[in-house]
């Protein structure tokens, strides 16, 4: 059920103890909470909500935060917040209602009587209980007034980046060595980089960073509902952070302690360690301290500033028509766009990867990656890349084949017209008799064929 | 022969009113075009596709007793006459699946139509078709593995018969396996040739007319002494007589009883009447409509038996040829003395049926309407059809000057709107010789609809003509980049339709809202709105009462028919 429904249900079915309860925390006038209808828009306002808001503890914040990413959930969400009749780690004998009893109880008076979180009940199949049926949910218009609950330094210092691991991985394609307990390949193939067996992006860098991170910390999936793994959780939390906002890792324990209910985790220092040296943060020492954030995204957005004449990673070999790629150096959104717009190559002797210009390769670029600085810098200092480049950007756009379309001839002119009426925007007239639609207008093209008495001859490829 | 007549007005008369050669090819066309799988322990047709063609048939009755039992006699003798005439083939064996299992088991029993079978059957005129299911009828042994012996009249009911059997026990030994069925059915069906069509006859006529002049039709004067085993046979051993079917005390009808030969040769003409005869229209029955009291199985019920007029036409051998009509109101009418499946699979590819055919005993008569998109449709699939030559040899004469046109201007829109599926556009400003091989159609200079849209891209790509692939949405067309030179949409339009404000249409109303100090006017007031019919929403906990402004004058006269009880000001 949507947010909105389970609002709508909430506030019909609301006692008259609970809605003056939501009245008083929330400090609505009678009138707004006369009418039940009109009450569901007055309780996502933002009347009374950051006094209500002021009362929460530190723990029923983070747990809000979790709850909006989470969507809808049951009771048994909030047991890592107010525990349960269960004791941690133990197998509990009672039944549904007997566990989370005590939660529901807490629940209700701390969050949903103070008018912060929405609580409906659903209809389920077979034979769930009352508690069971209960939903809660978090109004997303709430979220902005939910306290920040992570404590944070600012500071403007120079951080370190660890790209070591990543540096290592890409040397794999020239024959470096393999990284410990890695299984995801890199391969050059038919002068393309493919991790994974996906061409390389800077995306799928980052995937293989964020998978090698979880395996390296040893951790079970959670088999808690809504419960995030110690990885997702974290990269969770510090996405949160503004721009200069560093974090002490212990600042981190409360919250994982909550996003990752159920399962057991490392402290945060040795989680946010791991993750720095593959690359995925960033570090800053402050009184033999070290703080964290996440790292600068892999596709910087001054990426559009033109290249430098002499740049650090790249070299155009003389007489060759290519350029050399040291790929201890080049940044991985360059490294991205070459494989986009170049044949690649492994120079077996000087153990470099070399990039040539590929008419093909630049024929599926879009015209921003074809005019993109590192594009321009190829064709200025390589002839034969600016030659090729010249030639694809006078013939791009140029030849288009057009697939996933129906194509039809229509030679009475009547019919065309009708049939130009009823689709509008979904036909093209290609020619005096024929035109163009998307499959989807194939069911309105068949309604004015049988309305107009014609029948349409199907022809396919043989 | 010399029959009494009956007067039947006191009986209970019964005629099929099926088609059996209609029903045929309903089953033949539904089974054709569905893949019908056999149940796995009955192999019996499934209940849906039974209803199916219950529905395809046209009968109520069929359509009902398939929903609710998951099958009818009726369907599933068609079933079995397709099988018999070797146009449909299935398994009838089954296969035994362990050692505990009490009966065969179906495995994926599909009901496959045999397609030559089924062509040669469809070319043979319609007299002919009767006649082949007749002879099939006649010569028909039992599909049961030692069933033989019972498979005749008098141990099985007829279709459409209400008449009981005689008990089966010993039907495989006696005289019974010596009777040649066939000849008998044959013999019976030449006597009744003889008799004037459209009269009623006493049956017990028949059997005393049998008993006198042809008292060994059924059983020969001179049976076999003994059967396979030694044992002595009775001329009468297989027939037993009893007061109750339940019990089983039947005796053996002694070979000296007088009134053997009605006992005996009676029953079986009786049941015979109700068999073949009855379930191919050739006649009609009457039964006493009283309760039986005799000695089981019965006799003496079916009183009466009428010849009709299909059966000693079809019988003289002459061979009629169905009649068409085309009518200038399009109509197309088909009269033929049997059912004509060629012709009317022809006509009703080219329109619709729009009289349900007599199914009575006279001449098979259809009425069809010829409609333009089912011609243009099969002029589609037949392109070298000439719809109106193939009418005027149907018909024998020229078609009314008005259908004739008509007919060439349908045959003409099956060539107006021709959809290419699977194919490509090529649009490019330059000439592509490459595409030459692949190119279906050239649209206009720099468009041609093209095949194998994949390969040509290849091809394109390694000729250095830098295409470009879209690969279109269902639901609408890729936006294309603005240096692209297209006749689709370029990325600027679609944002400038983005960019642009959703005009919205709202439209507008005024309530008025009315809160009442008290629960006693509240409730008056709201009591009279209702009689009045005035519409209003009212909330009992603010008593507030709310209706659009244009009810105002009958919320004032609600007020003012209140005037004795209540001065009613507003604020």
């Amino acid at each position: 059920m949507s947010i909105p429904n389970l609002l709508h249900n909430m506030c019909a079915d609301l006692s008259d103890a609970d809605l003056n309860a939501i009245r008083k925390a929330r400090g609505f006038s009678p009138s707004e909470t006369a009418s039940r209808t009109s009450f569901a828009s007055y309780f996502v306002s933002s009347i009374g909500l950051a006094e209500a808001m002021q009362n929460l503890s530190a723990e029923e914040v983070i747990t809000l935060h979790l709850l909006h990413q989470t969507g809808e959930v049951d009771i048994a969400f909030f047991e890592r917040l107010y525990r349960s009749a269960a004791q941690s780690g133990k197998h509990y004998y009672g039944t549904y209602t007997q566990q989370y009893k005590p939660t529901f109880d807490t629940v209700k008076k701390n969050l949903v009587r103070r008018g912060l979180v929405i609580m409906a009940e659903v209809k389920l199949s077979g034979d769930a209980v009352q508690l069971e049926r209960w939903r809660f949910a978090l109004p997303p218009e709430f979220v902005s007034y939910l306290s920040p609950f992570l404590p944070t330094i600012t500071s403007d210092e120079p951080s370190e980046i660890s790209d070591h691991t990543v540096r290592k991985k890409l040397l794999q394609l020239i024959g470096g060595s393999a990284l410990p307990n890695d299984r995801t390949s890199i391969q050059l193939k038919d002068g393309t980089i493919w991790l994974d067996d996906q061409p390389f992006s800077t995306t799928r860098l980052q995937e293989w960073q964020k998978r090698a991170w979880w395996s390296s910390l040893n951790t079970l999936k959670p088999a808690i509902p809504a419960s995030l793994s110690p990885t997702e959780a974290v990269i969770s939390l510090l996405a949160s952070l503004a721009p200069h906002e560093w974090v002490r890792p212990e600042s981190l324990d409360p919250a994982l302690k909550i996003y990752c209910y159920g399962s057991k985790f490392l402290p945060a220092e040795k989680i946010l360690h791991r993750g720095w040296e593959l690359g995925l943060f960033s570090r800053l020492k402050v009184d033999s301290v070290h703080l964290y954030r996440l790292a600068p995204e892999l596709t910087p957005t001054d990426s559009i500033s033109p290249l430098s004449a002499s740049v650090s990673w790249m070299e155009s070999i003389p007489k060759t028509d290519s350029v050399k790629i040291d790929l201890r150096l080049i940044p991985p959104h360059h490294l991205e766009l070459l494989n986009v717009l170049t044949h690649l190559t492994v120079d077996a002797v000087r153990n470099t990867l070399q990039a040539t210009p590929s008419t093909i390769k630049l024929g599926r670029a879009t015209p921003q990656q074809r005019n993109s600085p590192l594009s321009l810098w190829l064709a200025e200092h390589v002839p034969a890349f600016g030659k090729v480049l010249a030639d694809v950007n006078e013939k791009w756009g140029k030849t288009i084949l057009h697939e996933n379309l129906f194509i039809a001839r229509v030679r009475d002119l009547n019919l065309r017209v009708q049939l130009e009426r009823g689709l509008g925007g979904n036909l093209i007239v290609l020619s005096e008799h024929f035109i163009a639609f998307p499959s989807e207008s194939r069911s309105g093209i068949e309604k004015v064929l049988k309305k107009t008495g014609f029948v349409a001859k199907i022809v396919k490829p043989s | 022969m010399e029959l009494q007549n009956l007067d039947p007005k006191k009986l209970r008369i019964f005629s099929c009113e099926r088609d059996i050669l209609r029903d045929l090819f309903t089953y033949l066309g539904y089974v054709r075009e569905h893949s019908v799988k056999r149940m796995t322990r009955t192999n019996e047709m499934p209940r849906a596709d039974s209803v199916r063609i219950a529905k395809l048939m046209g009968d109520a009755e069929l359509v009902k007793a398939a929903q609710e039992t998951g099958g009818t006699q009726w369907i599933d003798f068609i079933d079995e006459l397709a099988l018999r005439l070797k146009l449909v083939s299935y398994d009838t064996k089954g296969e035994y699946r362990g050692y505990t299992s009490s009966g065969p088991s179906f495995i994926e029993n599909y009901i496959t139509v045999n397609r030559t079978n089924f062509q040669k059957f469809l070319t043979l005129s319609p007299a002919a078709q009767e006649k082949q299911i007749l002879d099939t009828l006649i010569h028909a042994k039992s599909l049961q593995e030692y069933g033989d012996g019972s498979n005749n009249e008098f141990y099985e009911t007829s279709v459409l018969g209400e008449l009981d059997t005689f008990y089966q026990w010993g039907a495989a030994t006696g005289l019974m396996p010596t009777l040649k069925f066939p000849a008998i059915r044959q013999f019976l069906l030449d006597v009744l040739k003889n008799c004037p069509p459209g009269q009623w006859f006493s049956v017990e006529s028949l059997i005393a007319n049998l008993k006198a002049s042809q008292p060994y039709f059924l059983i020969p004067q001179n049976t076999p002494k003994a059967d396979k085993w030694g044992h002595a046979i009775a001329r009468y051993g297989n027939f037993y007589e009893g007061k109750d079917s339940w019990v089983h005390n039947e005796k053996p009808i002694p070979d000296a009883a007088p009134d053997g030969f009605e006992r005996v040769e009676g029953r079986y003409v009786e049941r015979f009447l109700e068999g073949i005869p009855l379930t191919m229209r050739f006649v009609d029955v009457a039964y006493n409509p009283a309760s039986y009291k005799g000695l089981l199985p019965m006799h003496g019920m079916l009183k009466a038996f009428r010849v009709n007029e299909r059966f000693p036409r079809l019988m003289s051998g002459k061979e009629s040829q169905p009649r068409l009509t085309v009518q200038p109101n399009f109509d197309v009418v088909i009269e033929s003395d049997f059912y004509p499946a060629k012709i009317i699979q022809q006509i009703t590819a080219l329109g619709e049926q729009v009289s349900s055919p007599n199914s009575g005993h006279s001449a098979y008569v259809g009425i069809f309407q010829l409609k333009k998109t089912l011609v243009a449709a099969e002029q589609i699939r037949q392109p070298k059809l000439d719809v109106i030559a193939l009418l005027e040899k149907l018909s024998g004469r020229e078609l009314p000057p008005n259908v004739k046109v008509e007919l060439e201007e349908w045959s003409g829109h099956a060539d107006q709107f021709t959809l290419y599926e699977g194919f490509a556009l090529l649009e490019s400003v330059d000439e592509v010789p490459e595409s030459d091989k692949y190119t279906v159609e050239h649209i206009a200079p720099t468009l041609r609809l093209v095949r194998a849209g994949e390969k040509l891209f290849s091809t394109l790509e390694a000729n250095t003509c830098v295409p470009l692939r879209i690969q279109h949405p269902t639901g609408g067309f890729a936006p294309l980049a603005e240096s692209t030179v297209s006749l689709f949409p370029k990325k600027s339009v679609e944002e400038k339709a983005h960019g642009k404000p959703k005009q919205v249409k709202v439209s507008r109303s005024v309530a008025v809202t009315v809160k009442f100090p008290d629960d006693e006017s509240f409730d008056s007031i709201r009591k009279t709105l209702a009689e009045m019919r005035c519409p209003f929403q009212s909330d009992i906990k603010t008593r507030v009462i709310s209706f659009d402004q244009q009810y105002q004058a009958k919320f004032d006269e609600a007020v003012q028919q209140l005037q004795d009880l209540f001065i009613i000001e507003t604020d």
